[in-house]
């Protein structure tokens, strides 16, 4: 029985002349096309023969049948099809068989069909592109997003969906190019170099493999960035609750109840690597006081330059609602609604986002913020 | 119109099937025309579309396609065209090869 073998069909649907020279060497080592699914084209063996092998583009829905007729009558034989509309003939390399196009005019306007996986391909890079941004939204919106969420893995998920982009405008270019000197009467050479085709082939590949592994990273890391420990006992570059008010004065909430709420995480990204939230929640005032639920809410950042540090202090989502505080002498916006306290404090490469719920003067906060500010900076 | 479809409308002056049609080209041509079956059926499912020529009876699972009023139309301006063009030359080509 006649040896077989299948080979990867790494061609881009517009490398029409460089397949054709391929199978052509192929049949010349011996190795005969075959037939084709959708990712191997199959070889069989028989005698090496100069064999001409050409690519024909045009769609299965129109006349098949009937075209594949009239070239078989004039001596091209069918031997393959890769995709819908790629179909590959043979026929001997001498004799009277006139090439498929004798007209490169004519043909030109047969490349339209390949324009149409290239925008496919396109509009799902573009798709995903926008997935991979989905995290970025969380933040309220994208500027804001990338400065604290946009980290290594973040970046290189990004990887394959550009990369296929650029494949797909490369593409675009590459067939209205050859469109573009059909329609000027030069033909196709039938001959040209194609060992590139097949690194490449294994390049993109490993790329996309690549890519879509710290995409799936990424995705685990969206997962597990929203799962919040339970605050530790040790020093936190953030003011904890107990920091302002007494432990004796209030029933502290334990984490089992509200876990949501006592809890911190630590994130980072490219331009603020140093990001701390903590969420702290304590109870009704030993006695019955007025407030139900005190909470302390604090993000603490520090950004790679002091100008990152200003940028995000003024992206902050609730900041269209602070108001810059006049007596103060730094940078320092606050919001109060009854005793609900917001501030936001921006020092060289720190910015310091605080949402305090309590009775305590908002001003002692503050001070305690500085002081952490002072002993970070140390 | 190109070279391709004139000669396509020529030899459909005889209803024809594809094949016979690269046949008589070739023929009415004297070998100077060889057409390729990609490139001739481009042109008869675009000429379909375009309404130049139509199909006959079908003979057998082989298409029959002859000329539609259109089609002679077209072939008969072309026709006047290419011979105008060789008029418009005759003078100064031929006088040129003489002197």
């Amino acid at each position: 029985m006649a040896k077989k073998k299948r080979r990867i069909w790494w061609f881009h649907v517009d490398e029409i002349e460089e397949a054709e020279t391929w199978l052509g060497d192929m049949a010349a080592k011996g190795w005969h096309l075959s037939g084709s699914d959708a990712i191997f084209v199959h070889f069989t063996q028989g005698q090496p023969e100069t064999v001409r092998y050409r690519c024909d583009i045009f769609s299965r829905k129109d006349g098949f049948e009937e075209r594949i007729d009239l070239y078989t009558q004039t001596g091209w034989e069918y031997v393959a099809s890769v995709g819908s509309s790629l179909h590959i003939f043979r026929a001997p390399a001498t004799g009277a068989v006139p090439e498929i196009h004798t007209d490169p005019v004519e043909m030109a306007p047969t490349l339209n069909l390949l324009l149409r996986p290239y925008y496919m391909l396109g509009l799902s890079a573009l798709a995903m592109f926008a997935l991979c941004l989905i995290p970025l939204f969380i933040y309220g919106n994208v500027p804001l997003g990338l400065l604290v969420y946009a980290d290594y893995l973040f970046i290189l998920s990004l990887v394959p969906a550009i990369s296929l982009m650029i494949i797909a405008g490369n593409g675009i270019c590459r067939v209205v190019r050859k469109r573009k000197m059909l329609r000027r009467g030069s033909s196709f050479s039938h001959n040209k170099p194609y060992h590139y085709v097949f690194s490449r082939g294994w390049g993109t590949l490993f790329v996309l493999v690549l890519g879509l592994v710290l995409v799936a990273a990424n995705a685990v890391n969206v997962f597990r960035s929203d799962h919040c420990s339970p605050l530790p006992q040790g020093e936190l570059p953030v003011v904890r609750l107990s920091d302002i008010i007494s432990h004796t004065e209030y029933i502290i909430i334990e984490p089992d109840d509200f876990e949501l709420f006592n809890g911190c995480f630590t994130s980072s990204s490219l331009l603020v690597p140093w990001q701390w939230y903590s969420a702290e929640f304590a109870g009704q005032l030993a006695g019955g006081g007025s407030v139900s639920r005190t909470s302390l809410v604090f993000s603490s950042y520090r950004a790679r330059t002091t100008g990152l540090a200003d940028i995000l202090a003024r992206m902050l989502p609730s900041k269209f609602e602070l108001r810059k505080s006049e007596s103060y002498p730094g940078d320092l916006w606050i919001y109060q609604h009854g005793n609900v306290h917001e501030f936001i404090l921006l020092k060289d490469k720190y910015v310091f986002y605080v949402v305090y719920n309590g009775l305590e003067p908002v001003e002692k906060l503050i001070r305690l913020v500085e002081d952490k500010i002072a002993s970070l900076s140390k | 119109m190109t070279e391709a479809m004139y000669y396509v409308l020529l030899a459909l002056c005889t209803p024809l099937h594809g094949y016979a049609i690269m046949g008589a080209i070739e023929e009415l041509s004297r070998g100077r025309v060889v057409m390729g079956p990609g490139t001739l059926y481009g042109i008869l499912s675009r000429m379909e579309k375009e309404k130049m020529i139509a199909l006959e009876e079908a003979d057998g699972r082989r298409k029959i396609y002859k000329l539609t009023s259109a089609g002679r139309e077209a072939l008969r301006q072309e026709y006047l065209r290419l011979k105008a063009m060789v008029a418009d030359g005759k003078t100064l080509v031929e006088e040129g090869d003489n002197g």
